[in-house]
């Protein structure tokens, strides 16, 4: 027995041994099943591999299969009546219109009228519903399941029928969309008052309603490896030149975004990405797009955005507004030009300031120098600092004034403006010209009529005030040197950024009159020569 | 890409760290910079503050090893006065709105720098106003040393004006003007009014034409200004025969210097009336066309003056009511020509005296006569006080000043 017990021990030691590593690799494969049917369970279902079958039940259950992760998807089974055969309609609730389901589909279908016999001699059963029984405006054959299930998410109803491996889709869509209202962006005085919405069907109405002219095209497709989101190029054909069409198509075809945010689609469609630069520009505008369209640009309209992108758009092109083509001339060039000024101020302003006072007051005349000198004495930081605090305050008030309820909005402004504005010069932390030029700049960067431009301005105003806190008027020049060089680098499609500005040739000489001036339409009788539209012509006769 | 993104990353940053490296070795706030205003030049030992003691004097006074002539520099700086202070009622017209430092020495550089000893912020001269240099440092030394350090110095201005002071100079900076503008400012001020007033001889006298006068070896010509009491005001011009002190001319002749040179931009003429005599008449000038020519004939040269001028008349005395009639028109135009010829030949008269060519004829010989000029350049200054000048006058009244 003394003998015994240790070798029974050690098979037992053994024994127990096997047991525990028994358990743990259970645990794990156990882990591993969980994490496998996990994935099985979410794993995306690939619409393509499911094809269409004759058999209705089979059809519904992959359906269900598909669609399974949703609750909103309808199915509603019943009997055709006049053909016995069983059917289906499949759609989803919120996005549908009830009324043409239940008076043109299902109401149709069930009847039982003398003529129906007559319609089974004369044509297949899935013709004779979808050309006599059926009264919706919009019957498609589809026999992929794919493309239906795309029409199925997009609100249209799809038809199943019993014994035939062809699905009917019928148009019922009716999607809740904001109705047309003033562009909030891009407010203007004499423009018309219709703006674009989310929807893109409505977009389209509203250039076609512009330029009734066969040669307006909207070709669609749809962009997104996942949202499947749609997307129109609107052109006019013989205007726009093919080379930019086909461009913009093939840059929309190359988005490999899973999910791409609408209203961001010009951060994928620019030349040079990492640029601060925008240079494909977003319009609430139809009459904006439709100038565009006639000057040989195209447009992309996406749906779920009330933004239209317009390709190309150059540096002159963020300038304009459509009150300088609706007012008269000559105040309408001045307004530009004040435009321009105040793009310049918005970006020099606090760095001219600060070289002036730090470097270079012997630029000022003397009765100035007495005023400045005046109101900063006593003023702890230098000019640079100084600026920098007022900048960061201007920022961070334009960013709540945006971000805020708009009911907050006064008190912002009040709290802002007023309270820090007085206090902080009260208080001898600030002196009173930086108010003035921070001000100063904040409006005039508000004049600029594009937001978009406005925000790569705001950006590059600190580092110029850097340059200029460090190497004064120098260093100013130099950093407008840096940006002047950098924007005639840019690209929109193809397009050099300061295009009509800086011509290529002196053929391009007339496109001048509509950059920083603007001259009478009657005199503006070709198109943009930079473009290169197949019809340069604007104005016919003569 | 990630290889160049990490070459471009590294040269940026070296750019922003060598940035506030390199950079900001002459950033000063602007509230941090003494701007001298005027600058007053004394003998040593004068341009005292009233009431200055020989201590604080030696307290001042610089001691240079080198040179003999010494001078009392003065500096105007200005004074921001702190927000606070001005609102409590204390600013405004009444406080001064500059100091004014002064030092000893000869090199006026020299005595520039040492003064930061005094000065807790350092000194800029971008907005230098005026120089003022008192009669006895002319009379010492000639121009050209006092003002070279103006002239090579890079933050002098070509329009800082240049006076000649009689008495002392000093004096002149501490004037509070009634305006409340900083005392500099207003000095400037007075000079900028010569438009208005033939009397005021500062057209084309500052810094600037100074230098000018001084490279085509030209006499130098640069406005007098007094002090007495609470009264500063231009008087006359002082006169240099090149860079060296001759005299002072008095208004009128500086008015007549401005006929002939055709600088007045508007002037009143007074003259006797011809109607009612022992009264007399004013005409202010509106147009002028003036011709200077010179002629040579053989050895002798001498220079011909036309002066057509138009005016209207602005003062009547004596005629009631106060309107005047127009048949007396041609009378009183040969009145106005006779007082502009004497104006002139007063002004020639004196011009030649103190042998000062402020009339130009030597540039007019110059510009027209190149050879001749060539002739007598070296003898100029024995020809010039001998030229004689023949004048013409027309005054045409346009205007009478009728009123009902």
């Amino acid at each position: 027995m003394q003998k015994k017990i240790p070798l029974e021990n050690e098979s037992l030691f053994t024994k127990l041994q096997n047991l525990k590593t028994l358990i743990a690799g259970a645990s794990e494969v156990k882990e591993d099943i969980e994490t496998l049917v996990r994935t099985l369970n979410e794993h995306c279902v690939e619409s393509e591999a499911y094809q269409l079958k004759t058999a209705l039940q089979v059809n519904i259950e992959h359906l269900r299969e598909i669609l399974s992760g949703s609750d909103d998807i309808q199915f509603r089974e019943f009997w055709i009546v006049p053909f016995q055969v069983k059917a289906a309609i499949v759609f989803l609730e919120g996005m549908i219109d009830q009324g043409i389901i239940n008076e043109h589909i299902i109401e149709k279908l069930t009847a039982s009228r003398s003529s129906h016999k007559f319609c089974l001699e004369q044509l297949a059963l899935i013709d004779s519903i979808r050309n006599i029984i059926l009264t919706a405006a919009s019957v498609t054959k589809e026999d992929s399941m794919e493309a239906i299930i795309s029409r199925i998410l997009s609100g249209d109803a799809a038809l199943f029928i019993d014994t035939v491996n062809t699905a009917l889709v019928i148009a019922t869509r009716k999607v809740e969309f904001r109705a047309v209202a003033e562009p909030e962006t891009e407010a203007e005085v004499l423009g018309p008052r219709d703006g674009f919405t989310e929807e893109l069907r409505v977009n389209i109405t509203l250039i076609r309603r512009r330029i009734i002219n066969p040669n307006l095209i909207i070709k669609k497709q749809h962009i997104g490896i996942r949202s499947k989101a749609e997307v129109a190029v609107v052109y006019l054909r013989g205007i726009a030149n093919f080379k930019l069409i086909h461009e913009v198509e093939k840059r929309l075809k190359n988005i490999t975004l899973d999910i791409p945010a609408p209203s961001g689609m010009h951060n994928l469609l620019e030349d040079k990405p990492f640029s601060i630069f925008p240079t494909v520009m977003s319009t609430e505008r139809p009459d904006k797009l439709a100038a565009a369209l006639a000057e040989g640009k195209a447009g992309i309209l996406v749906d779920g955005t009330p933004f239209c992108y317009i390709a190309p758009s150059t540096f002159p092109d963020f300038f304009k507004a459509g009150d300088d083509y609706y007012e008269k001339w000559l105040p309408a060039a001045l307004i530009r030009i004040t435009r321009y000024a105040a793009a310049f101020f918005a970006l020099t302003m606090p760095a001219l300031y600060v070289a002036v006072t730090s470097f270079h007051p012997g630029l000022l005349p003397t009765p100035l120098v007495l005023t400045i000198g005046t109101s900063r004495e006593g003023v702890p930081f230098p000019a640079f600092v100084e600026a920098l605090i007022m900048e960061a305050l201007l920022e961070i008030m334009q960013e709540a004034g945006i971000r805020l309820p708009k009911i907050i909005g006064p008190a912002v402004s009040i709290v802002g403006g007023l309270v820090i504005g007085e206090a902080a010069v009260r208080a001898g932390l600030v002196s009173p010209p930086l108010i003035i030029v921070t001000s100063f700049t904040a409006i005039a960067t508000f004049s600029i009529s594009s937001y978009r431009l406005g925000l790569p301005l705001r950006l590059l105003r600190v580092p110029l005030m850097c340059l200029a806190a460090s190497l004064g008027m120098f260093g100013v020049m130099c950093g407008l040197l840096a940006i002047a060089v950098h924007l005639s680098i840019l690209e929109s499609f193809g397009e050099p950024y300061l295009a009509p500005l800086v011509p290529k040739s002196r053929a391009n000489l007339s496109d001048l009159k509509d950059t920083i001036v603007i001259l009478p339409a009657t005199q503006m009788v070709e198109r943009p020569d930079y473009l290169e539209p197949p019809d340069g012509k604007r104005q016919k006769g003569e | 890409m990630m290889d160049r993104l990490r070459k471009l990353l590294c040269a940026f940053l070296l750019l922003v760290f060598v940035l506030p490296l390199a950079g900001c070795w002459d950033r000063r706030e602007l509230q941090e910079r003494n701007l001298v205003l005027a600058i007053a030049l004394d003998l040593a030992d004068e341009g005292l503050k009233p009431g200055q003691s020989q201590e604080t004097v030696k307290a001042e006074t610089f001691v240079q090893p080198t040179g003999s002539k010494r001078y009392r520099l003065s500096l105007q700086i200005l004074k921001y006065e702190a927000k606070g202070a001005g609102s409590k009622g204390g600013g405004g017209q009444g406080a001064r709105k500059t100091f004014v430092l002064s030092n000893t020495g000869e090199s006026l550089f020299e005595m520039v720098r040492d003064m930061l000893g005094q000065s807790s912020r350092a000194l800029y001269f971008e907005h230098m106003q005026v120089v003022i240099i008192s009669e006895a440092v002319l009379r010492q030394t000639n121009l050209a040393p006092i003002l070279d350090f103006f002239f090579r110095d890079a933050e002098m201005r070509s329009r800082i004006r240049v006076y000649a002071t009689p008495g002392q100079a000093r004096p002149l900076l501490e004037f509070k003007p009634p305006t409340g503008e900083p005392g500099g400012i207003y000095l400037n001020n007075i000079a900028r009014n010569h438009v208005k007033n033939a009397h005021i001889g500062t057209a084309r006298t500052d810094l600037g034409h100074i230098i000018q006068a001084l490279d085509n070896d030209a006499d130098v010509i640069m406005p007098r200004i007094d002090i007495q009491d609470e009264v500063v005001k231009i008087r006359g011009l002082a006169v240099f025969r090149r860079d060296r002190f001759g005299g002072y001319l008095d208004e009128y002749a500086v008015q007549g210097i401005r006929f002939v040179r055709g600088t007045e931009r508007g002037a009143i003429i007074t003259a006797p009336c011809p109607v009612h005599p022992g009264e007399i008449l004013a005409l202010e000038l509106v147009k002028h066309e003036t011709k200077l020519t010179p002629h040579v004939a053989g050895d002798d040269i001498y220079f011909t003056l036309d002066i057509n001028m138009t005016g209207n008349l602005s003062e009547v005395h004596g005629a009631q009511p106060n309107t005047y009639d127009y048949k007396n028109k041609d009378a009183l135009e040969q009145a106005f020509a006779q007082e502009v010829l004497a104006n002139v030949s007063y002004a020639v008269r004196q011009s030649q005296t103190v042998g000062c060519d402020t009339l130009y004829f030597g540039s007019k010989l110059k510009a027209h006569e190149p050879e001749t000029w060539k002739r007598v350049k070296e003898r100029w200054d024995e020809i010039y006080p001998a030229i004689s000048l023949y004048t013409s006058v027309n005054v045409r009244i346009r205007n009478i000043g009728v009123h009902r």
